[in-house]
């Protein structure tokens, strides 16, 4: 069995182990063919995993590869190579998930660790974060950064009113007394003897 | 035995949801144990109305999934002590739950409460088909306007339809200076179209704007005129006959619905 597999890394072509090389070849210009004008005059990342051939083998499919698709500009990477591509790339989404733009009621930002907002959080909104949430603007929804349980994790905004801030497993909520000064200073939320605090952020304190 | 309402009315923004808040402070003020449960999902209002949104932590659709229990779910309100708020999810939308989940979830809820009240989202759709799924009886919002009559007689279509065969209609918004330049819908009318019974009337007033605004129940106000025709409805659910309240000082057309709802 043949199986060619997308991924932002490009294609994977998989190949039963135990399958001839000649069949291999054969399948492997069916499947390319049937698919050539889809691929033509494209940029190309391929990788080929088949664990019983040979280099040598492996090069003679590329061979067949480049045949068909004669008009695509094809990069073939080794299997290694395309594991440490994806690698590098999830860890780069691991550590901060940036977002641009007003967070609205009813949406919800989700973050493996670290999420950076760049705009407002409006009331009715969600920020979810594994480790810090920072808003580079104003943050009035519910916000939950350490959600995996890290509370050593923060919230900065450059203006902290969230109808509820959640920091592991702690809640803190708005009073209810809506005292109309809207504060426009950084402040920092983060968790203090068994409680959350909210501070002035300064650079002086962190 | 308890009894799930569903407060409901086809178009938006006739006031279900102000209904809702102060039929359940009503009844919770006399003594009744009262859920509220918002199932308007992807677009709650409820808990903002009711004060109670900095309260939230989960919701109908974490207790229809199972992610969290039931009590925990409940949001206490802040005045009544017999009061309780089951809010909907903002980041989910209608199709997050289904009817069959929604009859269990009211049953389970009868156990624990005297009333439970279904505040119903706008329109006729999946959202609406849930709302209704597990209601005993439902009560009729309409406002005195052609459109809002319209979709309030399509909602009893509906609701016969979906089981529910115990409807009573409150009028919302009543203007009675518009009224009697014959600028709004008379109730005779209203009730003409529909052919249902009036479980109430609720005169306009811009202090139901206010403190809906501040997230506090109207029928605090001791002094509006919707604060008694709420309290009134809330008794005429409960089973008590109370006589339609006087909307304006002399008699005139209201006097005349007095009769139609003596009936």
């Amino acid at each position: 069995m043949l199986t060619v597999k997308g991924s932002k890394d490009g294609l994977v072509v998989n190949l039963d182990t135990g399958m001839p090389i000649e069949q291999a070849k054969k399948e492997l210009r069916e499947k390319f063919e049937s698919t050539k004008e889809f691929f033509n005059n494209e940029k190309l990342n391929i990788t080929i995993n088949a664990l019983n051939f040979s280099e040598f083998e492996i090069c003679e499919l590329q061979g067949v590869i480049k045949e068909v698709l004669d008009k695509a500009e094809i990069t073939f990477l080794s299997y290694a190579e395309l594991k440490k591509a994806e690698a590098m790339n999830s860890l780069g989404e691991e550590m901060t998930k940036f977002y641009k733009g007003t967070v609205r009621s009813g949406q919800r930002i989700e973050a493996t660790k670290n999420l950076v907002v760049i705009g407002d959080a409006n009331p009715g909104s969600e920020l979810v974060a594994g480790g810090n949430v920072i808003v580079v603007g104003a943050l009035r929804g519910m916000v939950h950064a350490g959600a995996k349980g890290d509370e050593e994790a923060f919230v900065l905004a450059l203006s902290l009113l969230p109808t509820q801030l959640r920091i592991a497993n702690f809640i803190t909520r708005a009073p209810d007394d809506l005292s109309e000064n809207v504060r426009i200073i950084p402040e920092i939320a983060k968790i203090r003897e068994g409680s959350i605090i909210i501070e002035q952020f300064s650079t002086k304190n962190t | 035995m308890a009894e799930v309402i569903v407060v409901t009315s086809g178009k938006g923004g006739v006031g279900k949801t102000t209904t809702t808040s102060n039929i359940g402070a009503a009844l919770s003020s006399m003594g009744k144990k009262v859920v509220l449960v918002d199932t308007d999902i992807g677009l709650r209002n409820l808990d903002l109305v009711m004060g109670l949104e900095n309260r939230v932590v989960f919701n109908l659709v974490d207790v229809i999934e199972g992610s969290c229990k039931l009590q925990s779910a409940l949001v206490k309100d802040k005045r009544f002590e017999n009061l309780y708020l089951l809010p909907a999810a903002q980041t989910k939308d209608k199709d997050a739950i289904n009817e069959e989940q929604m009859k269990k979830l009211c049953e389970e809820l009868k156990s624990d409460f005297d009333y439970i009240i279904l505040d119903c989202p706008a329109g006729i759709e999946q959202g609406f088909k849930n709302a209704v799924a597990g209601a005993d009886r439902a009560i009729v919002v309409t406002t005195p306007e052609v459109s809002a009559v319209r979709d309030a007689d399509k909602i009893i279509g509906m609701l016969t339809a979906h089981g529910v065969t115990e409807y009573k209609l409150l009028v919302n918004r009543v203007r009675v200076d518009m009224v009697k330049r014959g600028d709004m819908i008379g109730l005779e009318d209203i009730i003409d179209i529909l052919g249902i019974k009036l479980i109430g009337v609720v005169p306009d007033d811009e202090n139901i704007i206010i403190s809906t605004n501040r997230g506090e129940p109207a029928v605090l106000n001791e002094k509006s005129k919707p604060a008694e025709a709420y309290k009134n409805v809330a008794k005429r659910i409960m089973g008590i006959d109370v006589p339609l309240m006087d909307l304006e000082e002399k008699g005139g057309i209201f006097s005349a619905i007095k009769r139609i709802f003596g009936k």
